[in-house]
């Protein structure tokens, strides 16, 4: 377990920004946390970064309880580098940028001077490698930290809102990077988001923190709901703007929940010719991507939304499902997929 | 009217013709000042960083303290060390009174809350996130602090050229303290005081006109500095 947190709390005077009972992150895994503004999403990042200390509460960083000592906390910070939503250059040039967490660690300039250049070219930043840091935008300077933090290797790269404030380009630049990051080099990412698309684009799982608490962690394929209206005994929904669903009510609150989770292994997906023979709402959609995701296959589904569907290698196989393939997605919405944000 | 512009042309001579009595007075000034400044800075510098940097209790006290400090007249400060170290003082042994080693205590005395409150500004005024970037690249508390340092340099720098042109144009210590003994601790405003006294303007003016043309040159240092440190928090 990568971070394993126990009745951790986080206050300021009488005010409590932070408080979750549990919570478990695990290694190697892509984290989106979501929650409105003031839900202490850059609070948590910033313990997880032990740049903040918790005012009670356990946490352990690979199955270590950690020691709020200056000594300790600086060797922990060693593996874990945040990225600011906003993020800071120092004066001086990109590449002094750049080198500043290695040069902290010691490492020959002869090593430096590869990993700088490597990585700029990473973030697509290789041309401004002299330039003064001061003078870039903000997209770039997005992407210089970003460089700056890949530079050391971390074990854990902590991002919050890495694509906010950036142009459309950059956005698509920066969650790339990431992406690769945590696929190639297998870098656990942790990114706060208000960007649900984000999230489910990037996201093995997804943690929902509402005024400081913890709402029910939930996994990718969480989208906006909204009620369209009451139609003879059931309701219609629009989900992720675009998928219209009807069923009959779920439950007479949930018309007023703005989000809703479908969990990828409650979701079916069938060849378009092998309807279901069940009375169950279903879509067509296209496969778009089909990979291998622990034990299972996940699918990734166009159909108006992009669903992510997990189902088991036995199922796979036996479905002899591919890549661009017209298939049919089905699920039922029940009451505790509904939330707000 | 006749009296200035006869002094003025005078002093203008008196410069040009390079005088010994004029330059040394001026070499004394000029030492005085950059040993004391120095010697405040040592001191200053770390002490206004350690108030930015940490949190203490009693930390806006220590700063409110400093900024009265920042008014303390140099008579003061000349009757207080003049106490220490007069023949009946604790430190009278030591026969410091009437030196240059006198004048340059009371300036380090008079300038120390002046080098760290203008620190202190100038570290408060730099970014949280130099630290927390600083920080989360994995760097100790000693690598923060010149990270630090660094973004803050250009005030800093014009907190030290504040504090000469400070002691360069006190005469309070200098008098009090140096005892204006001529060629060991007169400096430019006290010999310019003597000459007033006796009458002589001629010399007192041609000092008055380094003294300007010298607070001048610090002014400049002292904007350029402070430009710089605008220019960089942008």
């Amino acid at each position: 377990m990568l971070y394993s947190i126990q009745n951790l709390k986080r206050s300021h005077g009488q005010t409590t920004i932070l408080d979750i009972d549990s919570l478990e992150i695990q290694a190697g895994k892509v984290y989106a946390l979501i929650g409105p503004n003031g839900a202490g999403k850059t609070t948590l990042l910033n313990i997880l970064a032990f740049l903040d200390l918790p005012s009670s509460g356990e946490l352990s960083f690979q199955g270590e309880a950690v020691q709020y000592h200056p000594r300790v906390l600086q060797r922990l910070r060693q593996k874990v580098v945040q990225l600011d939503q906003y993020p800071i250059l120092f004066s001086g040039s990109v590449r002094k940028n750049v080198e500043y967490g290695l040069k902290v660690r010691k490492v020959e300039r002869k090593k430096r001077q590869l990993m700088v250049e490597k990585v700029l070219a990473l973030v697509g930043m290789s041309r401004f490698i002299n330039a003064d840091a001061r003078t870039l935008s903000g997209g770039e300077t997005k992407r210089v930290a970003l460089a700056r933090a890949l530079a050391v290797e971390p074990d854990v790269l902590l991002c919050d809102e890495p694509t906010a404030n950036v142009d459309a380009e950059n956005q698509q630049i920066i969650l790339d990077i990431l992406k690769d990051c945590n696929s190639e080099k297998k870098v656990s990412l942790l990114f706060a988001t208000h960007s649900l698309s984000d999230a489910a684009r990037l996201a093995d799982h997804t943690i929902v923190l509402q005024n400081g608490r913890l709402a029910q962690a939930r996994k990718t394929n969480v989208f906006t709901i909204e009620h369209q209206e009451y139609r003879g005994s059931g309701s219609i929904w629009r989900i992720g703007g675009s998928l219209e669903y009807s069923q009959e009510v779920v439950d007479p609150g949930v018309p007023y929940a703005s989000h809703v989770h479908l969990d990828p292994e409650k979701i079916t997906c069938f060849p378009i010719d092998e309807l279901p023979n069940v009375d169950v709402p279903f879509w067509q959609g296209t496969i778009r991507k089909i990979e291998r995701h622990g034990k299972g296959i996940r699918l990734s589904v166009d159909c108006g939304v992009a669903l992510q569907i997990m189902m088991s290698l036995e199922d796979y196989t036996s479905t002899n499902l591919h890549v661009e393939q017209q298939v049919g997605v089905s699920f039922r919405l029940t009451p505790d997929m509904f939330f707000n944000v | 009217m006749d009296l200035l512009t006869d002094s003025l042309y005078q002093a203008f001579l008196l410069l040009i013709s390079l005088d010994a009595e004029l330059f040394e007075i001026v070499g004394v000034s000029l030492t005085v000042s950059s040993s004391s400044t120095a010697i405040a800075a040592l001191v200053g510098l770390p002490c206004g960083f350690l108030i930015a940097f940490r949190e203490f209790p009693g930390k806006r006290l220590t700063i409110t303290v400093l900024n009265t400090l920042l008014a303390l007249p140099t008579v003061v400060i000349g009757l207080i060390v003049y106490s220490f170290i007069s023949r009946r003082g604790i430190f009278g042994p030591l026969e410091l009174l009437y030196t240059q080693k006198a004048i340059i205590i009371g300036q380090v005395i008079l300038i120390i809350p002046v080098i760290t409150t203008l620190t202190i500004a100038a570290i408060s005024r730099i970014d949280k996130r130099y630290r927390k970037s600083a920080l989360t690249l994995g760097a100790g508390e000693l690598q923060v602090a010149l990270v630090i340092f660094r973004e803050a340099r250009y005030g800093i720098i014009a907190a030290v050229v504040a504090a000469f042109g400070r002691v360069i144009a006190e005469v309070g210590i200098s008098m009090m303290l140096g005892g204006n003994a001529k060629g060991f601790t007169r400096t430019m405003t006290t010999a310019m005081a003597l000459e007033y006294d006796k009458g002589e303007f001629v010399l007192a003016v041609a000092l008055g006109i380094v003294l300007m043309s010298l607070a001048f040159l610090i002014n400049m240092l002292f904007h350029f500095f402070q430009g710089r440190t605008e220019v960089n928090a942008l």
